[in-house]
């Protein structure tokens, strides 16, 4: 049944897009935010802390590449929202596409905070503790949750 | 209200601040040492891996009768 074939709705575009533009978006919350507002750490603070005129500058630089690479992914996830909005088996759900950007937001701080803060150890959330734990351990919590209340939104939106 | 027009009129002629000059040179040797590629990749390892999951599932509907085609061919 060639049909109904077409006509089955597809989530997955919606969601793909919504993860990028989440993951993106998050990547700048956590740049504007904890690195430049808070000052609470910076790219490479942990392996070269930002203690004289000259390390904050060369952390700066990281920081600008992390921030170059997190404006990819958003600008990846709107030309997929842009593609997936074209579609006609692409669902038009408000829900599902929020959810989406949760889950985006929560993989970025799950995934960020695994590799780097934790296997990696190029930085901490909050560098300025001998105890680096509790805060980077609150970052994960903090992503699971966005996970959970995206997963959430995303199931639904397939009402 | 003059002192105040005059004295930013003052400062259009005034030598131009540096922006730590000295310390530009410092900050190049800083970026680019040997570990710059190694910093390259780990800084942009965990983008790159929710990039490569978000594409993955965007094509996921292409992709799956590949790979289930792959498997079912071995």
């Amino acid at each position: 049944m060639p049909s109904a074939n077409i006509l089955r709705p597809h989530r997955t575009p919606l969601v793909a897009a919504g993860i990028l533009l989440g993951a993106g978006l998050g990547g700048f919350i956590d740049g504007i935010v904890l690195h430049q507002i808070l000052q609470w750490h910076n790219m490479l603070s942990g392996q070269l802390p930002p203690d004289t005129l000259v390390r904050a500058k060369v952390n700066m630089y990281w920081d600008g590449l992390f921030h170059a690479a997190v404006w990819v992914l958003t600008g990846c996830g709107l030309a997929m929202l842009w593609a997936a909005t074209g579609r006609a088996d692409v669902p038009h759900s408000s829900r599902t596409l929020g959810g989406s950007l949760l889950l985006g937001w929560g993989l970025l701080n799950v995934v960020e905070g695994i590799i780097d803060h934790e296997l990696l150890g190029l930085h901490h959330v909050y560098e300025y503790t001998p105890n680096h734990l509790p805060a980077d351990l609150g970052f994960l919590a903090f992503g699971l949750a966005l996970l959970l209340a995206g997963g959430a939104l995303v199931r639904a939106g397939r009402a | 209200m003059q002192k105040i027009f005059l004295t930013l009129l003052a400062s259009l002629w005034a030598a131009g601040a540096g922006a730590c000059p000295w310390c530009r040179p410092r900050v190049r040797a800083g970026i680019y040492t040997p570990a710059y590629t190694t910093n390259v990749f780990l800084v942009l390892l965990p983008v790159a891996v929710l990039l490569a999951l978000g594409i993955g599932l965007f094509y996921w509907d292409k992709l799956r009768p590949y790979f289930f085609t792959s498997y079912a061919k071995r």
